[in-house]
This record gives C-alpha cells, sequence and structure tokens, in this order.
C-alpha cells in the first residue's frame, strides 16, 4: 500500500520538484503538496488529509514558527514528520508516541523502554 | 525546437525536483550543476539554450557565474532562480544580462509558463518582480542624481546650507562659520545659480528634500 504524504512549504517549486520526484514511485507515495502561504490554517487541512508522512520545509524558519513540529505531532500523532532543510540538504525525523499514566510506576517502566531503544 | 536546459543549483533536493518538474513537462535537461564552476564546464561543453542558476552557491556565486556565462555562451539564456528578492541582486542581475528573475516561492505552473515565455523572447519574471525591478532602477537614479547635486556643491557650501534649512540669517551663518556677512552671501548666490533656484527658502526646501541636509 503506497503511503499518503504532504510536502508543505513556503517555495512552492521545492514543494513542487519534491512532489514530482516521488510521484515516480506511484506505488511507494502518493504525494499532495500544500503551500503554507495561501493556506489559512495548515493543521485543518493537514487534519483533513490524515496523511502517513509529512515533509515539513525548514529552510524557511518561520514556517517552523507559525506551525511547529510539536504541534503536528500532538495534532496526528500517527503521522511521521520529516523535517527538511534545504539550505544545508539535512533531513530530521520525527515520530511521536502518546501514553497516559496510570501510576508513578509507569513512569519507570516507560524510561527503562526508552534507555534500551 | 525544444529547448536544451542546464540546471544550476546547490540543494540536491531543489535541484532534482526541478529537473523532474522539467521532464515531467516535457522539457529537455541537458545537464545538471552543483556550483558555478561546473556550470561554466557544462556551458562550454553542452551549450544550452537556458541556463536556471541559483544565486547563493559554494566556490562561484550565481552572479558571478553569470558575468562569465554571458562572455562565454552569450546565445543563452540565463535565468536567475533563488529565495534572494534583494533589490541589488535583481539589479546586478539585470544589469549583467539575465534574460529573468525568477523566485522560488513561484508555483510549478506559473515557472513553466515563464519558461515557454522564453522561448517568445519575453523577460522570465512575474508582475511583481518587474515592479520591483522598476522602481529599484528610480530609486537608484534618485541616488545617483542626488550623489550629482552634491557634487556640484563644494562642502563649505553644503554646510552653509544646513544654517540656511535652519532658518539663519547671513550674520548668524558668518558668525557660526566665522566668516564675514559678504563671503555667505558670495556662498548664496553660487549656490542658487549652480542649483539653478531662486532665494534662500527654495534653497533650503531642495536642500531637504535632495537629502543634502537633514531638517531637525
Amino acid at each position: 500500500m503506497s503511503q499518503k504524504i504532504v510536502v508543505l512549504s513556503k517555495q512552492s517549486l521545492l514543494a513542487d520538484g519534491i512532489a514530482s520526484l516521488l510521484s515516480a514511485q506511484p506505488h511507494l507515495f502518493t504525494v499532495d503538496t500544500l503551500d503554507a502561504t495561501q493556506v489559512k490554517n495548515i493543521g485543518d487541512e493537514l487534519s483533513a488529509e490524515t496523511p502517513d508522512i509529512i515533509i515539513v520545509d525548514a529552510s524557511d524558519e518561520s514556517l517552523l514558527v507559525e506551525v511547529p513540529i510539536s504541534s503536528l505531532l500532538e495534532l496526528l500523532p500517527m503521522t511521521k514528520i520529516i523535517q527538511f532543510n534545504s539550505c544545508n540538504d539535512k533531513i530530521q525525523v520525527f515520530t511521536s508516541e502518546h501514553r497516559r499514566l496510570g501510576e508513578s510506576s509507569s513512569l519507570i517502566t516507560i524510561l527503562q523502554e526508552a534507555v534500551s531503544r | 525546437m525544444t529547448m536544451r536546459i542546464l540546471v544550476v543549483d546547490d540543494h540536491i533536493l531543489f535541484r532534482d525536483g526541478i529537473v523532474s518538474l522539467l521532464k515531467a513537462a516535457g522539457k529537455m535537461v541537458v545537464g545538471e550543476a552543483k556550483n558555478g564552476v561546473e556550470a561554466i564546464e557544462q556551458a562550454k561543453e553542452l551549450h544550452p539554450d537556458i541556463i536556471l542558476l541559483d544565486i547563493d552557491m559554494p566556490q562561484m556565486n550565481g552572479l558571478e557565474t553569470l558575468k562569465k556565462l554571458r562572455q562565454i555562451i552569450p546565445a543563452a539564456k540565463v535565468v536567475m532562480l533563488t529565495v534572494s528578492n534583494e533589490n541589488a541582486n535583481l539589479l546586478e542581475a539585470v544589469r549583467t544580462g539575465a534574460s529573468g528573475y525568477l523566485l522560488k516561492n513561484l508555483s510549478s505552473d506559473e515557472f513553466l509558463r515563464k519558461l515557454d515565455g522564453l522561448e517568445r523572447d519575453e523577460v522570465a519574471m512575474t508582475h511583481k518582480t518587474m515592479t520591483q525591478l522598476v522602481n529599484a532602477f528610480a530609486d537608484l537614479e534618485q541616488q545617483e542624481s542626488k550623489f550629482d547635486i552634491k557634487g556640484r556643491l563644494t562642502d563649505r557650501e553644503i554646510e552653509l546650507l544646513h544654517f540656511v534649512v535652519k532658518g539663519c540669517s547671513n550674520r548668524e551663518i558668518a558668525e557660526q562659520l566665522f566668516i564675514s556677512k559678504n563671503t555667505v552671501k558670495y556662498h548664496m548666490k553660487n549656490i542658487l545659480q549652480k542649483l539653478n533656484l531662486q532665494n534662500r527658502a527654495e534653497a533650503a526646501a531642495f536642500a531637504v528634500r535632495n537629502g543634502l541636509v537633514k531638517e531637525e
């Protein structure tokens, strides 16, 4: 099954270019782009799309201020966020894990699991 | 006839993305380069019709590269493709002979339309950038004319204009500058003559308007 990807950027050409590259593998990816300069509520748009992966263009730092990675992870906990900076060709992958503490000993278990990974 | 395109950008994903977009639109990409030095080598070898050139690149930036490309392969149309919307870069690119100046926040549809326009000898530039260019040239002309005016006056005459703008009389100016009232009158006459003005009120307004003196 192909992964649903959204490329979020303030540079349309970059987003369209990445979408074009990934679309060459239709069996692996279905790709959409979101122009952060044109959309009023990015969170609503992304929630509606429910992508498997969001590629966030971090070359324009203002985008990360407007839509922090933490808020995306909170909004879409099952979605992987790939932060890409075209200025230095650096990629960072973010995933989140949401759990509720029943008792304080659970925290110790979670910490032990995190350390052993 | 299909235009042969060379893409020059140091950022791999952006470059590959543009190449992919161009190919998907049926354009012929004959080469890719990651800096100015590579661009020049490839331009010599491949003789592209269009060169898409980033500005901020290591080794040799896009504006230096543009100068060299204009000498080596003058028939090629070079389009700057950049995130920089600074007037200085835009003016230098156009003065050096760029056939276009496109920003990376352009939509892919408009980008491809602008490239198609090159085939009809149109300039690859959005209306917004065109307006920016006209305003930048107008500002530049105004600055240059200010410089010309300043060049016509002596330092003493500009100094004297400071006092005229403050509303000082000839006597007061003479006292401030430790010169005679007649010398002040002589300088005033020269200022009015050089600037083709009628009186000191006009001179004061002219000095402020043209940035010779700041109003206090």
